[in-house]
């Protein structure tokens, strides 16, 4: 009822469909800004093409932060739980990382044409 | 396969269209596949592989598109026309290419249209809402494909053992 080539095929299909899938809606995700809000307020807004080191002074916290090959990671923090820095790197539109402590928000924006032409 | 006579061929493709129809119209009450989008068993669909293997693809063809075309004004409208229509032909596309490989059984046919199927409607989806970011969802198709279409295939490659003695024409 069930022959080998079926189970073969359906296989195959399983495969090739998760990779289109993991294709198609990752692919074009990835967002070009980053958006560093400090104290509730707009620290300033990092390309992710060019790579860079930003120091953030807010009173006595500091927070350093590199934007590497279109990453953004949390390089060293000035608080006690270090969770920022334990975080994985960001790369994609909506992504975060937040350092709780020191109120400094990394957010990636951008990645959707619309979007910025109406943002901007 | 093809039947030889014209008349008959017809009566049996309008009777076959019209069990279709009743097969779409008992899917629309099912309220279990209705309330996740996108996931239907597709109990029309074992009147099309029967309309596959016992006639031909023409006749498959001809029959799922009066089924599409009428199920789509009765029950969902002229957008549900447009989702059924790429998903149906992608899948019996698919369905009689492989058959006429020779290496399938009928389950395997049936998964591969299930599957093709649901590709087709998230393709349609894409463009209505203009992102291709709807293929996050693809997986869980992909996987109600392949469950749909191997009970589907299964119930109609036991009917087709039945009427394999038997002469609709």
């Amino acid at each position: 009822m069930i022959k080998k080539a079926d189970i073969v095929l359906t296989a195959v299909l399983i495969t090739v469909g998760l990779l289109l899938s993991f294709f198609l809606s990752f692919h074009d995700s990835t967002g070009d800004e980053l958006r560093i809000t400090a104290d509730g307020q707009l620290f300033g807004t990092y390309s992710l093409y060019e790579d860079q080191t930003i120091d953030i002074h807010k009173g006595t916290h500091t927070n350093r932060v590199i934007i590497q090959d279109g990453e953004v990671r949390m390089e060293s923090a000035s608080c006690n739980g270090q969770d920022c820095v334990r975080q994985h790197p960001v790369s994609k539109s909506g992504e975060t990382i937040v350092c709780l402590p020191n109120r400094v928000v990394l957010e990636i924006t951008g990645g959707e044409k619309a979007y910025d032409a109406i943002s901007k | 396969m093809t039947p030889s006579r014209n008349k008959p061929a017809i009566a049996v493709c309008a009777l076959l269209a019209a069990l279709a129809l009743i097969f779409s119209y008992i899917e629309v009450l099912i309220p279990a596949f209705t309330s996740i989008p996108g996931i239907k068993l597709g109990i029309a669909n074992i009147v099309i592989l029967i309309a596959l293997y016992y006639l031909d693809g023409r006749y498959a063809l001809l029959i799922n598109l009066v089924r599409i075309f009428l199920a789509g004004l009765l029950f969902s409208g002229v957008f549900g026309i447009l989702y059924s229509l790429a998903g149906a032909l992608l899948s019996l596309g698919t369905m009689v290419l492989l058959k006429r490989t020779g290496r399938f059984s009928v389950t395997g046919v049936s998964i591969a249209g299930g599957v093709m199927h649901n590709f087709g409607q998230i393709l349609v989806a894409s463009v209505v809402v203009g992102t291709i970011k709807v293929f996050a969802y693809f997986p869980v198709l992909i996987l109600s494909g392949v469950v749909c279409g191997a009970v589907i295939g299964i119930l109609a490659q036991l009917i087709l053992l039945r009427l394999r003695n038997t002469s609709l024409s």
